[in-house]
């Protein structure tokens, strides 16, 4: 277990990245769940983690297929990697365009006020 | 312990990479790169009067005015970084390098790349301007301030000469000028017009072209404002066709009008519509010539025979997950030796060296090539240095 930050040095939906034991990791707050990814983009290997969170853009129909408003999800997040663009749901870590691309999660613990992050072990997300 | 950012770390894994694979140990040279704001007040040093007011007074704010622009938020709301990256880096008080070129020049090394065939992003939609001597005079300008002040800055920057294409006597005097100023490998066309290439208008620029032995480029872009596309409501969806098409439409009228019977040694290269539309062109004008031969009485072969000629580049390269698939679509074109790798550095589409050199189906032979090999020796780049290897601290001379 590795302490990465404490938990006040988080801001909402904003990565905190750093390199430990070789490794890149991103520590991110969204309503208080805490999620550890690998600074490692499947596409080309871009820093995921140094890109932002945005919620889903999502758009609503009526019952009859019109499009009513493109709104903005309050509870489905993206990590989005800062050189193309690849979206990344943050529960699954899994790519909004090819699921099979999937960002390596780390298990996170909290005590006290302090991050930690086993980077020996993935965790497997599920949504 | 300290924080990663974009402003300090953004290319890291890009030369992390580079190391890795290997890509410092050989020549690798980008056919298509890019900065993103041309000083208009610096070109009115290359031009006569009225421009060189008309040039001087833009930086008060007419620069939004003058160069015509594509529409569509390249950031996607602020998802991709690079042009933050870009527009955010310092640059040190000592340093004379323009400051337009300064975040480019500092990212090539980090992306392993020795030479850059670097082109003014607000340039690329110039041809959709209405007025012929703006364009002329804007050509002359960015020809001398390129030469003068931008090209002497750093050895790894070559460039291909804006035409100011609406003006074909104005491009025959611009290649005249400009030429064989040191750092220029060739001359571009920005697909983006309406002034069609088979004119015979332009038949002097293509001849002094071949005899000096300058490539012609052809660079697309996307204009989400063109007629059919005003129906469109992303970007994606504009982005996705618009690239292909103007290349589509200037290599097919090119063809068509059996511009390399004319003129078998002019290299053209087509720049930046990806290598999925190659073969699509290739077999669909096969088929309309076959129909209607009589139309096209210059041609001596099939139209997919002429585009084997054709240089393309690599950038926006697309996905494919079938390699079987991919590779059938580089072998259509003979890419091993007709393709060119291209950044795009730094648009948010940009793709790094890594996108070819990891490719399964290519030999390290035919990799050095796409890489480097065959745009070295496409420019006339005569005992390549590899200068990215600055960024590893390296003395290079
Ligand atoms: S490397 Fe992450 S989107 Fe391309």
């Amino acid at each position: 277990m590795h302490k990465v930050c404490r938990l006040s040095d988080l801001t909402e939906k904003k990565p905190y990245t750093i390199r430990l034991e070789g490794k890149e990791v991103g520590v991110i707050r969204v309503k208080d769940k805490i999620y550890a990814y690998e600074n490692m983009c499947p596409h080309y290997g871009g820093p995921v983690c140094l890109g932002g969170v945005f919620g889903r853009v999502e758009l609503e129909l009526d019952e009859d297929k019109r499009v009513v408003r493109e709104y903005v999800s309050d509870d489905v997040f993206h990590l989005v990697c800062p050189w193309h663009g690849y979206e990344f749901d943050l529960e699954s870590g899994e790519c909004v365009f090819d699921s099979k691309l999937k960002l390596n999660r780390f298990p996170v613990t909290i005590k006290d006020d302090d991050v930690y992050v086993q980077l020996d072990q993935l965790e497997e997300a599920k949504r | 312990m300290t924080q990663l950012t974009i402003g300090q770390n953004f290319l890291d894994h890009a030369k992390e990479q580079g190391i890795k694979k290997g890509l410092y140990d050989f020549p690798i040279v980008d056919a298509d790169c890019h900065y993103i704001m041309t000083p208009l007040e610096e070109l009115a040093d290359f031009v006569e009067e009225p421009w060189k007011q008309r040039f001087k007074y833009a930086s008060m704010g007419a620069n939004l005015t003058t160069f015509p622009t594509d529409l569509g938020d390249r950031t996607i709301a602020g998802r991709t970084k690079v042009r933050e990256y870009y527009r955010t880096m310092p640059m040190p008080k000592e340093e004379t390098m323009p400051k337009t070129a300064y975040p480019l020049v500092k990212s090539l090394g980090p992306l392993a790349i020795d030479y850059a065939v670097v082109f003014p992003t607000d340039l690329l939609n110039f041809g959709l301007h209405p007025d012929s001597d703006m364009e002329v005079a804007i050509a002359f300008g960015y020809a001398g301030w390129m030469t003068e002040r931008v090209l002497p800055a750093d050895p790894s920057l070559k460039t291909m000469l804006y035409l100011p294409f609406s003006n074909p006597e104005a491009c025959v005097r611009l290649v005249k000028e400009y030429g064989d100023k040191p750092g220029v490998v060739g001359c571009l066309v920005t697909s983006v017009r309406y002034n069609p290439v088979h004119h015979n208008a332009y038949m002097p620029l293509y001849k002094l072209l071949e005899e000096k032995g300058l490539p012609l480029g052809f660079h697309t872009a996307a204009h989400w404002q063109e007629l059919p596309f005003r129906q469109l409501n992303t970007f994606l969806a504009s982005h996705a066709l618009g690239f292909p098409f103007y290349n589509m439409v200037q290599l097919t009228n090119l063809v068509i009008n059996g511009i390399p019977e004319r003129f078998p040694d002019l290299k053209i290269i087509m720049i930046e519509a990806g290598v999925a539309w190659i073969p699509f062109i290739m077999r669909r004008l096969d088929l309309d010539y076959s129909l209607r031969p009589s139309e096209a009485p210059l041609l001596k072969k099939k139209p997919s025979e002429y585009i084997k000629n054709f240089y393309f580049t690599t950038q926006p390269l697309e996905n494919y997950e079938n390699m079987e698939e991919m590779k059938m679509v580089f072998d259509i074109f003979d890419a091993e030796n007709q393709l060119l790798y291209a950044s795009d550095y730094p648009h948010q589409d940009f793709d790094t060296p890594s996108t070819i050199y990891d490719l399964p189906f290519l030999s390290e032979k035919a990799k050095r090539k796409i890489l480097g090999e065959n745009a070295l020796k496409l420019f006339n780049i005569k005992e390549p240095k590899l200068w990215a290897r600055r960024a590893l601290g390296e003395q290079v001379e």
